[in-house]
């Protein structure tokens, strides 16, 4: 088989799109290791336009509320390296819909929107200066407020309360390295 | 399961990996060679055995390396053979050499001494010297048993002498061990492994001895039936022996010189066994695996016609016996599991037999699988594979109405089998609808299909969801599920991956399930359904490699985004790896299409 006819037939994986360059990141290797496949291999497999919106639209709406802790964890933290790769649909389509869920009655649903969004705007702080960040501006207070939302509906106690403490907790580290704007009176209250 | 891949071999630690071949060859065949030596004390043999046991031990995980030697360590013999000793000489073979003593394999001794000991009964005398004999027979035999466990029985059996002198030998061993069970006068006391082998060695002698048993064997009764007492009596242990004894005595009754009339009085024993309440016990359930196990033996065993057609009276009283006793083998503890997939073995290869074996013509053929001829396609606009090859449905093959009352059973049991709450007795049942429906009319099997499906459901449990993955593989790779048929199952296999969740909910007198997709709920008793996801990777790796690209195009983007996302984001390392796996055969075998 000459080069020519390989290159030939490589061209033609048209059912499976960037097939061969997923196979060669996505490897029995790199899988063994959840962490690496939430992150390393997740991301460069998010890089091609064809996978995208389905493995974003996975991570937010199935893994973000999945049982097992670690798995939220790490969803949150796949959920920032998507928001590095295109900061316009993650903004888009998912920082309001995860800001709303934040008093969430469903504990995992909640703990998980928490967290998303924590790692969510740190990751659009980090990218380009905060420029994105400028074009959320009324979003933005809602983020701020899901401190006191939480607090308000008295969430941090009971069954995973402390769970909800570490979340808010990591927001709102997130929140002071991203610069967000604050009110007077919400700074004080923390 | 969908994966071939192993573990990197640096990870494990036995010696036999660093070096990939039997390093302990030369120790090994001396201690064997030893044993020539008469004089030796009982202590030495032991140890010299214990020895040879802890190096075969050693290759438990890589047997195969033992197989260029079993030769040696069993069959070699170079006692009163010079000739042979001139031959190996020639060779360059240095480690044969090395041995200069006269050499006999374990097989050859365990022969003699048992030669010995028939020859000292007919003397009946010098009774220290036979239990010396009897002593190192036991010793050698349980050595040969530690091969059988790291090599398989299957392998060993080839290497035992297999002369028609040798059966009057092993079986007087065995009478006389169940003689000393009884009373001191029977003087040989072996222990389970050598009965162990022993089975094995008489269930390979009467396979392959081609001569009638009447002319070899001398007895003042029937020949047979006193092999069967003999062999019979093991099949109620609750260890290995009696899987031994199952396969003796399947061979005994497979042999052609085997007359109806023996088979009909072991159908009769059997359904005596079955149906007997006294046997409920703990005792009686082995007794019922051993005499179900010899059936299903039986069955792979002996001509297909042969017990249908020369014992169907008893065979059909027989039938409606074992379906009952499936029915009563619900519970989870361990014997009734094995029973039960001994059972559906049993109904599988029945339904078999019952069935003219024939490759269904209407099966879903692509010729040449091989992915050099996949990848040559890309360069052909007109696809050359058929798919389903041409409907010449002959009068015989459309009626379904031929199919017997037991095959109907038979399908039935299998599909019951499919939820069953073993591995072992799905994927037994799921290799038994490939076999059964291979041989089915076309419109019965497609029924069969349909049956299958179904058992993915919400209301289902999720050993009903693994069972169903696992039968549908088998059938696309048989080429049993037609291309139509794509549309229904493919969305299937694509749920049973985004499995997350199985409750269980028991309330008096009915069980409820439920299955949950994506979103995970924790309430009850469940299950996190990772084998079905895990199975779910594995029919779709036999989707992409029993289908053309051209009939599997339509439903890619739906298999090839899930199986991504299972890659990427599923919470067990298995399933990951499977899908991983999956979608590298999508991508060599279906990513060649032309569009």
């Amino acid at each position: 088989m000459g080069h020519s006819h390989f290159i030939f037939i490589t061209q033609n994986f048209k059912n499976f799109v960037h097939g061969i360059d997923i196979l060669t990141k996505a490897d029995y290797f790199s899988l063994g290791n959840l962490t690496e496949s939430y992150t390393k291999v997740a991301s460069f497999v998010a890089r091609f336009e064809e996978y995208r919106p389905f493995i974003i639209e996975r991570l937010w709406k199935v893994k973000l509320r999945h049982w097992d802790i670690d798995i939220r964890q790490l969803t949150a933290k796949s959920l920032a390296m998507m928001t590095l790769i295109d900061p316009q649909y993650v903004t888009k389509n998912i920082l309001q819909v995860l800001t709303n869920r934040c008093t969430h009655k469903d504990i995992l649903i909640r703990h998980g929107a928490i967290l998303g969004v924590a790692e969510i705007i740190l990751s659009l702080a980090n990218l380009s200066d905060g420029e994105n960040l400028a074009g959320i501006s009324s979003l933005i207070v809602n983020i701020v407020g899901i401190v006191h939302a939480v607090e308000k509906g008295r969430l941090y106690r009971g069954r995973g309360g402390e769970n909800i403490r570490i979340a808010i907790s990591r927001l709102i580290e997130c929140i002071s390295v991203a610069k967000l704007p604050l009110q007077v009176k919400l700074q004080v209250s923390e | 399961m969908a994966t071939n891949l192993t573990e990197p071999i640096t990870t494990s630690t036995t010696t036999s990996t660093s070096n990939p071949h039997f390093i302990e060859l030369d120790e090994t065949l001396n201690l064997i060679s030893v044993s020539c030596n008469h004089n030796e004390d009982n202590e030495a043999i032991q140890t010299r055995h214990i020895q040879l046991r802890k190096i075969f031990n050693r290759y438990l995980e890589f047997p195969t390396l033992l197989d260029p030697h079993l030769d040696d360590i069993l069959l070699r013999n170079t006692v009163n053979d010079d000739h042979d000793d001139d031959v190996d000489d020639d060779d360059d073979d240095d480690k044969i050499k090395k041995i200069h003593s006269p050499y006999q394999g374990l097989a050859i001794q365990c022969r003699d001494w048992m030669v010995e000991l028939l020859f000292l009964n007919q003397k009946q005398k010098q009774e220290d010297f036979s239990t010396m004999t009897s002593f190192r027979l036991n010793e050698c035999l349980t050595t040969i048993q530690s091969l059988c466990k790291v090599r398989g029985y299957k392998t060993i059996q080839r290497f035992l002498p297999h002369d028609p002198s040798d059966l009057e030998p092993v079986l007087h061993c065995l009478m006389r061990q169940n003689q000393g069970d009884g009373d001191s006068d029977g003087l040989l006391l072996l222990q389970w492994e050598g009965v162990q082998v022993l089975l094995l060695w008489l269930a390979m002698l009467l396979s392959n001895v081609p001569f009638d048993l009447d002319t070899i064997l001398s007895c003042e009764d029937s020949v047979f039936s006193m092999v069967e007492s003999v062999v019979r009596r093991y099949l109620q242990d609750a260890g290995p022996t009696r899987d031994a004894a199952a396969v003796c005595l399947a061979s005994l009754l497979s042999r052609p010189d085997a007359s109806s009339m023996v088979c009909n009085n072991y159908l009769h024993w059997a359904l005596d066994v079955m149906r007997n309440k006294e046997f409920c016990g703990m005792g009686g359930i082995y007794l019922k695996m051993g005499v179900v196990q010899t059936l299903a033996t039986l069955f792979k065993m002996a001509p297909r016609t042969k017990l249908l057609l020369e014992s169907a009276r008893e065979m059909e009283s027989l039938w409606q016996t074992l379906i009952e006793i499936l029915e009563d083998a619900k519970d989870m503890y361990m014997p009734p599991m094995i029973l039960r997939k001994m059972l559906i073995k049993l109904f599988a290869r029945v339904g078999c037999a019952y069935l003219p074996p024939r490759v269904a013509s209407w099966r879903y053929e692509r010729g040449k699988r091989s992915l050099f001829s996949c990848v040559e396609s890309a360069s052909e606009p007109n696809l050359k594979h058929a798919c389903a090859t041409s409907h010449n449905i002959t009068s015989e093959e459309h009626s379904s109405n031929l199919i017997r009352d037991e095959i109907e059973d038979v399908v039935e049991m299998l599909l019951r089998g499919l939820r069953d709450d073993a591995t072992v007795v799905r994927w037994s049942s799921a290799k038994g609808i490939g076999r059964i429906t291979e041989r089915l009319p076309e419109d019965c099997a497609d029924d069969v299909v349909e049956a299958v499906v179904d058992l993915c459901n919400e209301r289902e449990s999720d050993c009903a969801w693994h069972g169903s993955c696992l039968a549908l593989a088998e059938l696309s790779r048989r080429g049993l599920l037609l291309p139509q048929r794509l549309s229904l199952v493919v969305p299937v296999v694509v749920k049973a991956m985004q499995v997350s969740l199985f409750i269980t909910i028991k309330i008096p007198r009915e069980v409820f399930h439920l299955a949950f997709f994506q979103y995970d709920v924790k309430k009850g008793q469940h299950s996190v359904g990772a084998h079905v996801r895990d199975a779910a990777c594995y029919t779709s790796w036999a989707f992409a490699r029993a289908y053309a690209p051209s009939i599997l195009r339509n439903y890619v983007n739906e298999l090839s985004r899930e199986i991504v996302l299972t890659c990427l984001f599923d919470r067990e390392v298995n399933c990951r790896r499977a899908a991983s796996a999956a979608f590298q055969e999508c991508v060599g075998r279906q990513g060649a299409d032309v569009s």
